[in-house]
């Protein structure tokens, strides 16, 4: 039973990613994040229930990555999407469609890869790694692929998702180190970013990522 | 170690509360003079028991990642601890006095001060390989942004790249003798025992580690960054810098030559050899300068040159198995890293307060400054006689303790040592001399005479506030020159520590004693002559007036001798090795108008080394930056596709 929810948190954040690649619209696409970070944060808990009882760690988890990702980090985001008032990504660079093909070929590829992948112990589910490598790859992919910076930040939050994934295997080894290690790692990031989109659109009018490219050398 | 923890914890508050209160500029200079001085007044105490016979002190935790790490407290570590504390002290007392007399921000500056001294402790008691290299690293960077206060010249701006860059350089020698050591030892630990290495691996680790801190120290010709970085620093973090930042390089390698255990004779020689070759180099290019910090820059290099002649020669009695010759000779080193650090602050922060007062320290725009401001020529004086290793001050101590153990190895020492220690004896001799001219050169133009400029006329006396850490620098340096005996039972534990035999077996002991007679003597004479002055002078009207010109009338201060002239002759001596640059319009024609000298001494190593590999470094890789991409989303798609083709390689 735990086994299905396991597999269903996970693929439906696998879906979530994949979805915000074929979005144009930005509150959309922040939406579509914190959905899958909700769905990520349930990953702890039930990989424990599966295995018996509940820890404190797994609460700790859930509870700050809900607070973080789910609530702290859209808050700002939407806020500098207010401030900046851009609601579209309006000319990526690679098209939506071509961006769907693309993410469906890296999941793929993520499966390919992971099942190469030498673990010390079995992880508690066989999508756990493929979903893990597919979120690190559709987060790139957002930040390659899109010239607005908050839709690049979002692809930066959904790679920090995989990242988050992955943590999750080593939960026995190092409780709390590399977890909390990645919640504030995302926290900071994203409110150095929220400060520099909004510096970005005071000075330029706009947030598109293009203006960076003076800064040549 | 509880103090010391407390000192460091205060200093780490100090820090944080004078970045939040960098808005408040007296507030937050304050607060970082007053951690400073906490730190100071609470860990010194503590050094100093451990230095004087007190346990070694050890606090060592475990994390799963990096393994086991320690802070000791060993007397290695106290020696060089106490006249960092002292002087940062006094430094940031200064510091306040220079920086609020100026605008702009002191933020930075308060905060990154206290992050410098918390570093340099952390540098001095760290335990292990990784410590060490944080707070080396803290270090480096906290000195970068003291550095380049005034980053908006150009010159700054030069020379803070030039020191990150080559202290950088310097580092990733560090990190490969660290690992090297490591991979000995089995541990990243300090005090943990392990085989001895093969001669050939020994000497290797140390060469690796001679360069690292051979950068950090300034020993030629890794020096470049010194006569670029000091002038442009506010005088505190010059006063700093010289004083206490380049000792760790010393206290790096002498910590290395514990770890790696017996040195082949070679390494020691290659030590003494390089050290001569700083000591002479460094001052005749101070001779030659006509900036004064950029000259008390060169300075630093002759005397990291004088303390390398004592580190190089007691481990090459080290190895020929002389302990006796070791011990003087460590003991000349490491009594010269305290007198240096004094003096040199003490220098730094008087030529400050007279740059300040000026607002130039082109020593051809000064002149006569002592009539404006008598307490601070003084002080400048005082450092002067110190730094040329005159009696009875602290210089002549530690010079002295040099010149002995030379004269011990000269007696005691396998031929070829024997050679290299004579040559080491005449090159000390003569730096000692020229660095007597070249501070006659300084203090004579720049204290005597009638000034050069406008500016120079119109100097008043220092603040205080700069003048009070001056004057506990120069008191310093009055009792260590007559302290000598004192100095010894302080001594006797590092030099123990670095293997020598006790003190009070060798010769120094002796010496030690005579350098204080002789400083009594000294002082004793010249407060007679002072008191018999003013008896023939009780009855005697005493007027002063201007220098008789021979009945010349129109003198003008472009008369005087100039410093440049001053040191011609001397100069003129040394051309082959000083690569002296000279512009001149030599006068032309039967009414020559305009006529104009210059000569410059750039620093060799720097205009015919570095530039030239700079500049055609920057040309080859103008290909490459003409390939540099111009998207964020470009270098992200590289990573990308970089982290791809590994993954893909390891698991395909």
């Amino acid at each position: 039973m735990t086994n299905v929810a396991l597999d269903i948190a996970l693929i439906l954040a696998l879906l979530l990613g994949v979805t915000s690649l074929g979005t144009s619209r930005i509150g959309a696409a922040i939406r579509y994040f914190w959905m899958q970070a909700a769905a990520v944060a349930m990953v702890p808990l039930l990989i424990e229930t599966r295995s018996g009882g509940l820890s404190v760690h797994a609460w700790v988890l859930f509870a700050a990555t809900m607070v973080l990702k789910v609530w702290g980090v859209p808050y700002f985001l939407n806020r500098s999407v207010r401030e900046a008032s851009v609601r579209t990504e309006v000319e990526p660079l690679i098209g939506f469609g071509v961006s769907l093909m693309l993410g469906a070929g890296l999941v793929g590829l993520s499966f390919a890869l992971a099942r190469q992948l030498p673990l010390p112990q079995r992880p508690a589910s066989d999508l756990l790694i493929p979903v893990a490598f597919s979120l690190l790859m559709i987060g790139l992919l957002l930040i390659v692929s899109r010239s607005k910076a908050v839709t690049q930040v979002v692809g930066y939050l959904v790679m920090e998702n995989g990242i988050f994934l992955f943590g999750l295997l080593l939960i026995d080894v190092f409780p709390y180190l590399i977890e909390l290690g990645v919640l504030l790692d995302l926290f900071v990031a994203v409110f150095v970013m929220g400060i520099v989109i909004f510096h970005i659109n005071r000075a330029f009018d706009h947030i598109d990522s293009h203006q960076l490219d003076t800064l040549k050398d | 170690m509880t103090a010391m923890l407390a000192a460091m914890g205060i200093l780490a508050a100090a820090a944080g509360s004078s970045a939040l209160l960098a808005r408040r500029r007296s507030w937050s200079l304050t607060v970082s003079a007053a951690g400073c001085i906490a730190a100071a007044a609470v860990a010194m105490p503590a050094a100093l028991r451990v230095l004087l016979g007190g346990a070694m002190q050890t606090v060592s935790w475990t994390n799963p990642v990096t393994g086991s790490q320690a802070l000791v407290l060993d007397p290695l570590a106290a020696w060089f601890l106490i006249p960092v504390l002292f002087i940062s002290a006094a430094c940031s007392v200064y510091g306040r006095g220079y920086l609020l007399s100026a605008d702009g921000r002191v933020g930075t500056q308060a905060a990154a001060l206290d992050v410098l001294v918390l570093s340099l402790m952390t540098v001095f008691l760290a335990g292990d390989a990784l410590l060490f290299l944080a707070a080396w690293e803290v270090m480096t960077l906290s000195a970068f942004l003291l550095l380049t206060h005034e980053h908006a010249r150009m010159e700054v701006r030069r020379a803070g790249m030039l020191y990150i860059v080559l202290t950088h350089a310097g580092t990733s020698c560090l990190l490969a003798m660290f690992a090297g050591i490591a991979a000995g030892a089995a541990t990243l630990r300090f005090v943990a025992p392990h085989l001895p290495f093969a001669t050939g691996t020994a000497a290797g680790l140390f060469a690796l580690g001679a360069i690292g801190f051979g950068c950090k120290a300034g020993a030629w010709p890794l020096h470049v960054w010194l006569p670029a970085a000091h002038p442009v620093a506010p005088s505190h973090v010059s006063a700093l810098l010289s004083g206490v930042v380049i000792k760790t390089g010393i206290y790096g390698l002498l910590r290395a030559s514990l770890l790696i255990g017996p040195l082949p004779m070679a390494c020691g020689a290659a030590l003494l050899g390089i050290g001569i070759l700083s000591a002479l180099l460094g001052v005749l290019a101070a001779l030659a300068q006509h900036e004064l910090k950029t000259l008390l820059a060169w300075h630093s290099i002759e005397n990291i040159g004088i303390i390398l002649i004592g580190v190089g020669l007691g481990s090459m009695a080290l190895s020929a198995g002389r302990p006796a010759v070791a011990a003087i000779a460590f003991a000349g080193a490491l009594l010269h890293v305290v007198n240096h650090a004094l003096f040199k602050s003490l220098l730094f922060l008087s030529a400050g307060a007279v740059g300040k007062a000026c607002h130039t320290l082109q020593i051809d725009r000064l002149g006569g400054v002592a009539r404006a401001m008598p307490r601070t020529a003084l002080s400048f004086v005082i450092g002067a006689a110190a730094i040329c290793g005159l009696p009875p001050l602290n210089g002549f101590v530690s010079e002295f303790l040099v010149y002995m153990a030379l004269l011990a190895a000269c007696a005691a020492m396998p031929v070829t040592a024997r050679a290299e220690a004579v040559l080491a004896f005449a090159a000390l001799a003569c730096v000692g001399g020229l660095a007597v001219a070249c501070f006659a050169k300084a203090c004579g133009a720049v204290f005597l005479g009638a000034p050069r400029s406008p500016q120079a006329a119109a100097a008043r006396e220092a603040p205080r506030a700069m003048l009070g850490p001056m004057w506990v620098l120069a008191l310093a340096c009055a009792a260590l020159g007559l302290a000598g005996p004192a100095i010894a039972g302080a001594l006797e534990r590092p030099v123990r520590q670095l293997g020598g035999v006790p003190l009070t077996d060798t010769s120094a002991r002796e010496g030690l004693a005579a350098t204080a007679i002789l400083g009594g003597v000294l002082i004793a004479v010249a407060f007679a002559l002072a008191a018999l002055r003013r008896l023939l002078l009780r009855r005697q009207a005493v007027s002063a007036s201007g220098t008789w010109a021979c009945g010349y009338p129109a003198t003008t201060p472009a008369m005087q001798y100039t410093a440049a002239s001053f040191a011609r002759p001397l100069i003129a001596v040394f051309r082959g090795v000083l690569f002296l640059e000279r512009h001149d319009t030599r006068p032309a024609g039967a009414f020559p108008d305009a006529v104009a000298l210059e000569e410059h001494c750039p620093d060799p190593v720097d205009r015919f080394v570095l530039e030239p590999a700079l500049h055609h470094g920057g040309m080859a890789l103008a290909l490459v930056r003409r390939a540099q991409p111009t998207r964020v989303q470009s270098y992200v798609l590289a990573i990308f596709a970089a982290l791809l083709a590994l993954l893909w390689w390891r698991l395909g």
